[in-house]
């Protein structure tokens, strides 16, 4: 009995502790959460609760017909590959490069991860203005560099818009890549690298058996992280394109929320969002199984 | 009784007895009726001008108390319907734009204000901009129009057109000749900014509804005729002339509607077709001179003398469940008097639908009303929404991206039309 006792006090302390975060995440995370899903299996234009309808799964079957739907997956699946390929790739590369010593390293890592902890909405609007053929000041400056060949409408091509999405986002976002990494990087310990250069290991061989290998739990949590922001794109896209030309730029995220916040079909807008949470998890649990993340030990 | 239960009791009977006194202050203490307005006018001229307004009706009325809440007009929508979803702070009285109208009318949120409106119906200019607060099907009336916008004109730079030689156009042909005399001299004759969807949807309006004329635009509404017609791809085939031609500034595309209007007030375009609201918000130096002259009309268009696309944009609803119908009412009746919407309204530079409130206007606004006034016949700038009133954001926003998609090079006219068929025939199923 006492034995029992003294093996819940722990717990009871822990769950004291832990109690005011679990409040707020089950207030403002999982009620909000139960509610889309809730909210999914309605019809409902959002403007009176008198006039909900239940639909069952019909929101579900709609989304699977919608064309703009499959249009924004396959936006969304673009962004992911380039957001793993391109900021994971590029901010590795980056963060190798300013371990080496390079002069004025502080000051790239500050200016790579400076549009990180700038709102995303802010760079898309002042990136919209200064990318307008119109009197955008990328114009300009190709003309002085006699590079006037590159000017085009960047974000007014349907078949280009995404692309160059892609492109700002990566360079955006690489940064926080870049960080991660080097946190790993100034982890691995020195004693590895003599080691691997006293057994005649060139630069090249030190990064290929010694830097890569220990970084490579981290490059799991950032293509990770790198997943679901490009499946949660929405600030970004709404303030360079909103979405178009002619939906060239759609994604899931500004799909939902133009359903629910410019259509009123909440109930439309809640099944996307199911169906995005959905993916994300799928994509995350697999990158986490198949990286091995947490299985490893040194 | 412990002491820390009888402080908890005590405690308890305050709570209890200021929330009586609180729910007294709301339902209206001794004679006075409090009456909850709820707006999205916290732009402070607008406040400014709607709380003067309040003042000189509880002067009036001094048994009634006004509580005006404005919101700003970004977030009014959602709070307004959070609080009908949610129960909480319902109004008694509020204001809503036409888009929105129906919505509430639909869900039930709005008193039936037909019988009103019918007993007042001469205080308003014209029937159309009743029909903003008119539910097609029923034909009942949910509310009263209060602001009046008008999309029939162009705007353009005085000083620019004066420099190259050029007259306010007449005529659509009038208007193609002094574009093309403006891009030989270097200038862009038109700036459009087609992200912001509306921009690019209201010049698809103007010119489906002078290409078309309004019969054939009732014809499509009622199902009698397809909407990929002949005539409403015709009106959008000017459209594409017009950026073919070269004539459209070169950002017109991925440009937003405040950029374009930047890009027309540095004098950079001559042309800037909106909606009449921007007489009352433009903000531009003093040594830019603007005016604005009358859309053209189209050759071979359809349209026939006095159709108009204009609508009564704002406007109020009696909430369905408001405990003071009458006192509601005894405001509405006020506000819509003429020298009442002249002193607090047209005084801001807002256009009012109600039958002499504009005449001591500014003369831009009078002009404004002027070329209202003009419209015998008038249908709501948001045409799509208008024909399709069961899933109007729907259809408008899928003819404004698919009108992006015709600017870019992707759709012919006929493809848009269709395409937009197509979306809202799939929200139908």
């Amino acid at each position: 009995m006492s034995i029992g006792k003294r093996g819940t006090r722990p717990a009871v302390t822990a769950l004291g502790f832990l109690a005011p975060a679990l409040s707020l995440y089950l207030l403002f995370e999982i009620v909000p959460l139960v509610g889309t899903l809730a909210i999914s299996l309605f019809d409902w234009e959002g403007y009176s609760v008198g006039s909900m309808r239940f639909v069952g799964l019909g929101n579900y079957a709609a989304v699977f017909r919608d064309p703009v739907f499959w249009k924004a997956l396959g936006h969304n699946g673009l962004l992911l590959a380039g957001m793993v390929v391109l900021q994971s790739g590029l901010g590795l590369a980056m963060a190798l490069l300013l371990e080496t010593n390079v002069p004025a390293g502080s000051f790239f890592r500050a200016l790579f991860f400076l549009p990180s902890v700038i709102s995303v909405i802010v760079l898309g609007v002042v990136l919209s203005i200064v990318l307008s053929p119109s009197f955008g000041a990328a114009g300009a400056a190709l003309d002085a560099l006699h590079l006037s060949w590159l000017k085009a409408d960047w974000l007014g091509s349907p078949q280009v818009a995404i692309w160059s999405v892609m492109l700002i986002q990566t360079v955006l976002g690489f940064g926080l890549a870049m960080f991660l990494f080097v946190a790993a990087l100034k982890a691995i310990p020195d004693e590895l690298y003599e080691a691997a250069l006293s057994d005649g290991a060139s630069k090249l061989r030190r990064v290929w058996h010694v830097t890569l290998p220990l970084v490579s739990e981290m490059a799991v949590v950032v293509t990770v992280v790198a997943c679901i922001n490009s499946l949660k794109t929405f600030g970004l896209v709404y303030s360079l394109t909103r979405g178009g030309p002619d939906n060239g730029t759609v994604v899931l995220p500004l799909w939902a929320y133009l359903q629910a916040f410019s259509y009123n079909r909440f109930g439309y807008g809640c099944a996307i969002s199911t169906v995005l949470l959905a993916l994300t998890l799928i994509v995350a649990g697999l990158q986490f199984r198949l990286g091995g993340y947490g299985r490893r030990s040194w | 009784m412990s002491l820390n239960r009888r402080i908890l009791a005590t405690m308890t009977a305050l709570a209890i007895a200021a929330a009586l006194v609180g729910c007294g202050k709301g339902q209206g203490s001794g004679n006075t009726v409090t009456l909850r307005l709820m707006t999205g006018w916290g732009y402070p001229k607008v406040k400014t001008a709607v709380d003067g307004l309040i003042a000189d009706f509880e002067n009036e009325h001094p048994r009634i108390h006004i509580e005006h809440q404005a919101l700003d007009d970004q977030s009014y929508p959602a709070a307004l319907r959070a609080s009908f979803t949610s129960g909480d702070n319902l109004p008694d009285i509020y204001e809503t734009e036409y888009e929105y109208a129906g919505y509430h009318a639909r869900a039930g949120n709005a008193m039936d204000l037909t019988d009103w409106v019918k007993a007042h119906q001469d205080r308003f200019q014209h029937e159309g901009f009743v029909d903003s607060q008119r539910l097609r099907k029923s034909g009942r009336v949910y509310g009263v129009p209060y602001s009046a916008v008008n999309m029939t004109q162009v705007f353009y730079n005085v000083d620019l057109l004066k420099k190259h030689g050029i007259s306010p156009p007449r005529s659509w042909q009038e208007f193609l000749d002094a574009c093309a005399r403006l891009k030989k001299a270097g200038v862009t004759p038109i700036a459009l900014g087609a992200k912001s969807e509306f921009t690019v949807a209201h010049w698809g309006d103007m010119l489906i509804a002078k290409q078309a004329g309004l019969d054939v635009v009732d014809k499509v509404a009622e199902g009698n005729l397809p909407w990929d017609n002949p005539d409403f791809a015709r009106g959008l085939e000017r459209l594409a002339e017009l950026r073919k031609l070269g004539y459209l500034s070169p950002g017109c595309v991925s440009d937003g509607y405040m950029e374009s209007m930047a890009y027309w007030i540095s004098g950079r375009a001559a042309f800037f077709h909106t909606g009449s609201w921007l007489v009352a918000e433009i903000i531009a130096p003093k040594s830019f001179h603007w005016d604005f002259f009358a859309f053209p009309d189209l050759p071979g268009g359809k349209a026939q003398t006095g159709e108009n696309v204009a609508v009564a944009n704002e406007g109020f609803q009696v909430a369905a469940k408001t405990k003071h119908p009458k006192e509601c009412l005894a405001f509405i009746e006020y506000i819509t008097r003429p020298e009442v919407a002249a002193k607090h309204w047209v005084a801001i530079g807002k256009v009012s639908p109600i039958r002499g409130a504009n005449e001591k206007a500014s003369a831009k606004v009078r002009k404004v009303a002027e070329l209202i006034a003009a419209g015998k016949r008038t249908v709501p700038y948001g045409l799509m929404r208008h024909i399709d009133e069961d899933f109007p954001e729907e259809a408008e926003r899928a003819f404004a991206q698919y009108l992006i998609g015709m600017l870019a090079g992707n759709r012919t006219p006929r493809q848009v039309l269709q395409a937009v068929d197509a979306a809202r025939k799939a929200r139908r199923r």
